[in-house]
């Protein structure tokens, strides 16, 4: 799986700190989730797209 | 007031409860001990707790790998568990009360640390 996360953090000015905090998961889970070694619950990401304005779809990228 | 805080606090009641029926049932110097001793440790974890929160935080993550974590110590306390009688019923071994309990309690608390620490180090688990 790969994520947009670190791109769409970028454009909004969060860091990964501020996007845990608004999530309400800790900064490590950011971390992994970013490298794609995470996987997220679906309220975890669905949480995350409405704080980066995206979709699900488009942050969460599931290869074949 | 913060859910792990509430959950801390239950806790040390119940522990205090319990605690307070082992000191009535046998009033001897290894009860008081090991109530000052865990009377002690949960007071530095809840000291610890409330100075650094964010530290102690937890997330769906950590209580995903912490899950598995307490599941492998289960399992490893119930195949001890699973020795002692075999050793038991095979006259192998004599186990007092006193020796099985001490026995599980200590794998329990053993395996749960090594796991949790083996588990919490892992981005994921499937």
């Amino acid at each position: 799986m790969k994520t947009k996360i670190k791109e769409l953090r970028a454009k909004y000015n969060l860091t990964q700190d501020d996007l845990a905090k608004k999530v309400g998961v800790r900064r490590e889970t950011i971390v992994f989730l970013e490298k794609g070694k995470y996987n997220p619950s679906l309220q975890l990401a669905h949480d995350i797209a409405k704080v980066l304005k995206s979709k699900i779809d488009d942050i969460f990228i599931f290869k074949k | 007031m913060k859910t792990w805080i509430k959950w801390m606090i239950a806790k040390i009641i119940l522990i205090g409860i319990l605690l307070g029926l082992l000191l009535y049932a046998k009033r001897d110097s290894t009860s008081v001990s090991i109530v000052i001793a865990m009377l002690t440790t949960f007071i530095v974890i809840l000291f610890l707790r409330i100075k650094n929160p964010d530290k102690y935080k937890t997330d769906e993550r950590l209580n995903k790998l912490y899950s598995r974590a307490v599941a492998w110590s289960w399992q490893i306390t119930l195949l001890i568990v699973l020795f002692i009688f075999w050793f038991n019923y095979l006259e192998l071994f004599v186990f007092t009360v006193d020796a099985i309990i001490n026995t599980v309690f200590l794998t329990m608390i053993i395996s749960l640390v090594i796991f949790r620490y083996f588990f919490m180090r892992k981005a994921d688990i499937k």
